[in-house]
């Protein structure tokens, strides 16, 4: 569950059930070779890398409920950076490195939130639709990719930051999972298709659409590579 | 000589079989218990679930160990007695809600009753959510879920080492559809001995 390739595509962070509850896994694609990272009471889950490759965003809830801590890959070391009694998960760093965005609801329902690196301070930056989450950057860091719902159904949306103009890119009902493509131009998403889970694609205007069709077995979670080309 | 030995072998076999007649016989009723553990056996059927002994240890309170008891009632465990409210299990949820509904309360007291006379007792708390939304926040939901159910049993004095909670999030869903029907099924936590 949750694989996010490290930027350089050389490692995976993902969640595994293996041993019947979640850990945090990094494995090393070219040897193979696996470091647990989180195994904590509670859930270990929602790895995110930062543009270095030298921290993992992650949510653990061994605190009593689930935040947003940063792990040091090098020094093991653990620092919380929400501290509030709803769910804070999800998050995603920016491609400078300053922002970390994460699904929070605070408010009382899911929406977006913005944690500032330098000054720890958080800020919402979703108030359209009942529920906002899974927000992660285009990587020129000006938009934002989300699980948009109003009237209830799941879509994918965007956000322009600079003026939070939010875009609807799909009509499906429940659309999930959505990440930029590295060229920036194409979102990849998974959606439910005759009752299988199927990946599709949207061009970032929203003009273009496709799904991915293959035999077999259901298919969750995307995430692009840059290091397979 | 030989005579002396005859009439002695013949003395000890007489002594020997009159020796027999008289050995006492073991009755059928010999090993009956009294008849006030029995009305206590009566009253520990018909509570309601996790009073008083449970299962085996019921079975000692009465009888000599080890002896039979003919025509009294087997004492049924709790646990598997489809009448006893501890056989609800699974508990549900509203939408990306994780307050316990107020019929369930009185069930789930019921398990922490049981847990509470039974502290070896140790249950898993698996909490799930439906497939709406994103899959990281549904792992958080269920925890919620499950830690609502944990707080009550906590409440009534359950140990914190009795208790595991563990999310599932929207994974291994109970129904596989794509509407409601389906997905009040899947918004769950279970109680897991």
């Amino acid at each position: 569950m949750s694989p996010a390739w490290s930027a350089d595509g050389r490692r995976l962070a993902y969640v595994s059930f293996e041993n019947g509850r979640s850990m945090l896994y990094v494995q090393t694609v070219e040897s193979g070779a696996r470091q647990l990272i989180a195994a904590y009471p509670g859930i270990n889950g929602a790895p995110a890398w930062s543009p270095d490759g030298r921290f993992l965003a992650a949510v653990l809830s061994k605190d009593g409920n689930p935040e947003i801590y940063i792990i040091s890959l090098e020094s093991q070391t653990v620092r919380r950076i929400t501290r509030n009694y709803a769910i804070d998960t999800e998050p995603a760093w920016s491609p400078d490195g300053r922002s970390i965005v994460f699904t929070s609801d605070r408010g009382g329902r899911p929406q977006i939130y913005r944690y500032d690196i330098p000054s720890g301070s958080v800020t919402r930056l979703t108030f359209e639709g009942t529920y906002n989450a899974r927000a992660s950057y285009s990587p020129d860091g000006r938009m934002l990719v989300m699980v948009h719902s109003e009237n209830g159904k799941y879509q994918i949306a965007t956000m322009e930051l600079a003026n939070a103009a939010l875009q609807i890119l799909t009509d499906g009902s429940l659309d999930e999972s959505p990440s930029f493509a590295p060229n920036g131009r194409m979102i990849i998403y998974a959606t439910e298709a005759k009752g299988r889970d199927v990946l599709a694609v949207v061009s970032v205007d929203g003009r273009v659409r496709q799904r991915l069709f293959q035999e077999g077995e259901d298919a969750r979670e995307p995430c692009w590579s840059s290091y397979y080309q | 000589m030989k005579n002396r030995i005859s009439i002695l072998s013949i003395t000890l076999i007489a002594i020997l079989l009159s020796a027999c007649e008289t050995m006492p016989q073991k009755g059928p009723d010999s090993n009956l218990s009294s008849s006030e553990p029995v009305t206590a056996v009566d009253e520990g059927v018909v509570s309601e679930g996790g009073q008083g002994a449970g299962g085996s240890s019921g079975a000692e309170s009465f009888g000599a160990p080890g002896s039979v008891v003919e025509g009294q009632p087997v004492i049924a465990n709790p646990l598997e007695d489809p009448a006893s409210p501890l056989s609800q299990r699974t508990f549900y949820f509203d939408f990306d809600r994780s307050t316990i509904r107020s019929d369930d309360r009185s069930v789930i007291m019921a398990h922490g009753e049981y847990l509470v006379t039974h502290p070896n007792v140790r249950v898993a708390l698996n909490g799930y959510t439906d497939e709406r939304g994103s899959r990281e926040y549904n792992l958080a939901l269920g925890e919620q879920r499950a830690k609502s159910v944990a707080d009550l049993l906590l409440l009534q004095g359950v140990g914190k080492d009795q208790i595991n909670v563990v999310s599932y999030g929207e994974e291994r869903p109970a129904a596989l559809g794509h509407d409601e029907a389906s997905w009040q099924q899947n918004r769950r936590v279970v109680i897991v001995y």
